[in-house]
């Protein structure tokens, strides 16, 4: 799709040929064929594309040889990735949370931002890395294109098509900190159905100084129907169960206990290309997280803290793209979605609570003359849980004087929904006995008055992409200005102190958020790519960010994030990358001071042929400098040390 | 006396005008209606201009016993298309050279000529590119892809030798998956697929031809790797650039050949593809693929192509 990306599903190509393929003729060079990549089929090209956007094709993700999807992101030019603990991971574009609020996360389509207290559970995702075709991530505000939430940056996760991966695959994955992981695949199927079937166990032990062990069993289908002349559906759905380990034996009030995980979802995509240039797209989806975690604590006998979660959205939409002329596309849609949550501890009610939006879009993508170029859109949404409606814009004007220089000129109006936890959050803990009987409630440590806005952002950006093929080069610049007002902070009553402790009084009052705070920013990012020879490729990433904040964290995203990563091809079909990445100091919201860090990964991987099979064997080294303190300034908890992981995988 | 010498002047002029090799006509040998081979027969006709008598004979006229007929004589004959051609081979009972045009040359290779007719009286011009020009193209125009893929079956190992040999010269990377039935295409794809910069199609009755090359122009796309087509029609359908010859200017070429042969009475020129040759780009989709399109007038100059 241009514009605006849904997860343009390829429902009706499959490899097959004519049957009984006869003899080769004229006819084979002469014959008129249709059109089979069509504008609607086609990405927008980068250069025309309203954002700054990085691909993280195939070939990158099986040379950087990371299994844990988050890793991937490292990749990306001012993006932070970090772990809490073993199997928190934390993925941001600027705003550093622990659970990040401000970036819209997708696969195929489907949001999987978490409408409870935000962002992505990536350990709960159930989806194995060798699914992932590629990834789109945009850098920077994207509201236009994909409603409120896709305030800083945009990840989208597009899967592979069973006819892509037919057969059958295993893949074994072994290291440090007792990680194992072995997956299944199965893909098949004729012209009319495809399908891909995923198994899949994973285990990880963590930090080395933390209870933060991970076990999980994934399952994950999809299935590709031809409806014919044009049509197509896609059904795809998943299953993530498994626990995490958590609590700490020192820690009176949390002690060690696993968390149940249950996450699942399903999807529907329908798609009907009646003629060229008319798209019809519709799609609908369920995401449902549940975490169950009883606390033990040593304050009774047998007594816990039920800090079970619910998080859950319906989603349906439908969009239209057409093509008016030559040089004139629009795209029409609009979204109807229900979020839902339930939690005793983090909303004090056993109900669910709910939570509606719609949302309506139109996106213009003008080519003014052959170097000139317009996209405007427009996302106009209403959610239920802030007054009236919110309308984000876009507007960029690219200037491509050649095939090789394109020049971008964006400004952008963005909003940021509160997640349920924000607008209605009550955060109690309750000390419950063996048989489930509240024993004692203590203070409520959160309650929300509900009486919050979106947050807002203004853009203003610059982009530049240059290509010099003649000598492997590649620049992708981008240089903003963002104003964030009305962000969400949290605050204690008014009159008392940071700490939400009045007068020394050592019992605390509940904390709120309101829409007080304000921050400045602007920076620069860019990632230079070279292939100096056809064997070697070289990425630089830098971004650098300047603040000025006005609420309560300061410092909460790097001032400045660089990263090399060389990939070589070996003779002998040996793959080699090297990644080197350095993060200056910051304080991620809600964190202490995090000290700058480096760290430095080796992929080492051998394909070969083995009785008729493929067969691919790697080693993987993370960290192999000295250790560093990632994301919490608890140390030694997150210090991260050096690890090594061997894999194999096999079709057959 | 006077107009005596006039006569002489004249009959010389006259013997002079003649070409050396007095005799005969030329056949052309329509046994297809299509535009495209009236296109070819068109544009034989006009290059040979006149030097020799020339019919065109309809897919109507055209029987075995006619073509018997004309198989013994001494005129030239020149089949449009694989199929009159075959049919040519299969009646052919005398020594009337011949000279195909439009054929693919794998399918040239297999017509089944009477080993009673040598070999120098028969020749083509192949509807194929050479591989200087294929891989010259891919090389003057997308100079970063360097790793260049390709399918096929037993069928073109003969081009793929002449291939190869290109790549080497040009420092380029060719790398072959050979398949030995229709069934091996998707497998194939998929393990060259993920290692190539670029797809570089070579028509094949196995692996491409235009019943299977929409599935693959999908399939490459999911890859987002650019292919290089070798028609007008798969540049259009998704192949970001091909070089081809059209059928104008593979009948030009015939009549070239045509002419020299009538000159030289002797041996038909070898088989050939046709000197003149056109590029197709498809920008829309190299940019969506992220590539740098080339200044298509530029290519075109320094390979030395034809606008179509």
């Amino acid at each position: 799709m241009v514009i605006r990306k849904l997860a343009v599903l390829y429902l009706a190509g499959l490899i097959s040929v004519r049957a009984g393929a006869g003899e080769l003729s004229e006819a084979d060079f002469l014959a008129d064929l249709p059109v089979v990549l069509t504008a609607s089929r086609l990405v927008q090209p980068l250069a025309d594309a309203p954002n700054a956007v990085t691909i993280i094709d195939r070939k990158l993700i099986e040379a950087s040889g990371y299994h844990t999807l988050t890793d991937l992101f490292r990749l990306v030019p001012g993006m932070f990735v970090g772990q809490k603990t073993g199997w928190f991971h934390n993925v941001s574009h600027g705003f550093v949370d622990e659970y990040p609020h401000r970036m819209q996360v997708m696969v195929d389509g489907r949001s999987i931002y978490l409408p409870s207290i935000g962002g992505a559970r990536w350990d709960t995702l159930p989806l194995a890395v060798d699914d992932i075709e590629r990834i789109e991530v945009t850098r920077g505000p994207n509201a236009a294109s994909y409603g409120a939430n896709a305030f800083t940056g945009t990840i989208h996760i597009i899967t592979r098509d069973p006819a892509d991966v037919a057969g059958r695959l295993l893949r074994i994955v072994g290291g440090d900190q007792r990680h194992g992981e072995g997956w299944f695949r199965w893909a098949g199927g004729d012209e009319r159905l495809r399908q891909r079937v995923t198994l899949g166990l994973r285990q990880d032990g963590g930090f080395v100084h933390q209870n933060d062990d991970e076990f999980s069993r994934i399952f994950s289908y999809r299935g590709d129907l031809a409806l014919g002349r044009g049509g197509g559906l896609s059904l795809q759905a998943g299953l993530l169960t498994g626990t995490r380990s958590n609590g700490k034996a020192s820690n009176p009030t949390d002690q060690p206990h696993d968390q149940l995980v249950d996450s699942r979802f399903f999807q529907v995509d329908y798609r009907h290309e009646a003629e060229p240039g008319r798209m019809l797209l519709a799609k609908l989806y369920y995401n449902g997280l549940d975490t169950r975690e009883d606390v033990p604590t040593l304050l009774a006998p047998g007594a816990y803290f039920d800090v079970d979660l619910l998080s859950e959205r319906w989603h349906g939409e439908v969009q239209y793209d057409l093509e008016l002329g030559q040089d004139l596309r629009a795209s029409l849609g609009g979204y109807l979605r229900r979020d839902g949550v339930r939690s005793q501890t983090y909303f004090n009610s056993s109900d669910k609570l709910t939570a509606g939006s719609a949302g309506a879009f139109a996106h213009l993508e003008w080519r003014l003359a052959p170097a000139w170029l317009i996209n405007a859109g427009v996302f106009l949404e209403d959610y239920e849980l802030v007054d009236g409606v919110h309308l984000s814009p876009r507007m960029t004007l690219h200037w491509q004087p050649s095939t090789r220089h394109a020049w971008r000129l964006g400004v952008s109006q963005a909003y940021r929904n509160p997640v349920l936890f924000e607008t209605s959050g009550y955060y109690q803990l309750t000390l419950l006995d063996s048989a489930g009987t509240p024993l004692f409630a203590a203070r409520p440590f959160y309650i929300s008055s509900g009486n919050l806005e979106p947050e807002r952002m203004l853009s203003q950006e610059i982009g530049y992409l240059g290509q010099w093929p003649e000598l492997g080069l590649g620049l992708d610049l981008r240089l903003f200005r963002e104003r964030v007002s009305q962000v969400v902070d949290v605050v204690c009553p008014s009159g008392v102190s940071a700490d939400c402790k009045p007068g020394g009084n050592p019992l605390y009052l509940a904390r709120d958020w309101d829409n007080g705070g304000s921050t400045r920013q602007w920076g620069l990012e860019f990632q230079l790519k070279a292939q100096p020879r056809a064997a070697t490729q070289v990425w630089v990433n830098y971004a650098f960010l300047h603040i000025d904040s006005h609420f309560g964290e300061r410092r909460y995203s790097p001032p400045q994030q660089a990263g090399l990563h060389v990939q070589q091809r070996l003779p002998g079909e040996i793959e080699l990358m090297l990644s080197h990445y350095w993060v200056s100091a910051f304080e991620p919201i809600g964190q202490g001071p995090l000290p700058a860090f480096r760290r430095l990964d080796l992929s080492l991987s051998r394909h070969f042929r083995w009785f008729g099979r493929n067969v691919r064997l790697g080693l993987t080294g993370q960290n192999l400098g000295g250790n560093y303190v990632e994301f919490s300034d608890e140390v030694p908890d997150n210090l991260y040390d050096r690890r090594w992981y061997l894999h194999a995988q096999m079709d057959f | 006396m006077a107009r005596m010498i006039r006569l002489f002047v004249l009959g010389l002029a006259w013997l002079l005008a003649m070409p050396a090799h007095a005799e005969g006509m030329v056949h052309i040998l329509l046994g297809d209606p299509g535009p495209a081979y009236q296109e070819a027969a068109e544009a034989f006709r006009a290059g040979l201009g006149g030097r020799r008598p020339l019919r065109v004979w309809n897919p109507a006229e055209l029987n075995a016993a006619q073509l018997q007929v004309l198989s013994r004589g001494g005129d030239l004959l020149v089949p449009v298309g694989l199929k009159t051609a075959r049919m040519l081979a299969e009646q052919h009972g005398g020594r009337a050279p011949v000279l195909t045009l439009l054929l693919p040359r794998a399918a040239a290779e297999q017509l089944p000529w009477p080993a009673s007719l040598p070999r120098n009286r028969v020749s083509h011009v192949y509807i194929d590119q050479p591989a200087a020009r294929t891989l010259g193209l891919l090389d003057m125009a997308f100079p970063n892809l360097r790793r260049i893929g390709l399918v096929v079956s037993d069928e073109n190992q003969s081009q793929v030798r002449q291939l190869l040999q290109e790549a080497l010269r040009r420092k380029q990377e060719l790398v072959v998956e050979t398949i030995d039935s229709a069934d091996g295409l998707a497998p194939a794809l998929r393990r060259l697929l993920p290692t190539v910069d670029a797809l570089l199609l070579v028509p094949d009755s196995l692996a491409i031809n235009s019943g299977n090359a929409q599935n693959v122009l999908l399939t490459t796309y999911r890859y987002r790797v650019p292919v290089m087509g070798f028609s007008q029609g798969l540049s259009k359908a998704g192949a970001i650039a091909s070089v081809y010859s059209s059928p104008a200017q593979i009948g030009r070429q015939g009549a070239q050949m045509a002419v020299r042969w009538l000159h030289d009475e002797g041996e038909l020129p070898p088989a050939q593809s046709a000197g003149e040759f056109s590029l197709a780009f498809n920008a829309r989709v190299g940019r969506s693929m992220g590539l740098a399109m080339p200044d298509e007038a530029d290519i075109r100059r320094k390979l030395g192509a034809r606008d179509e």
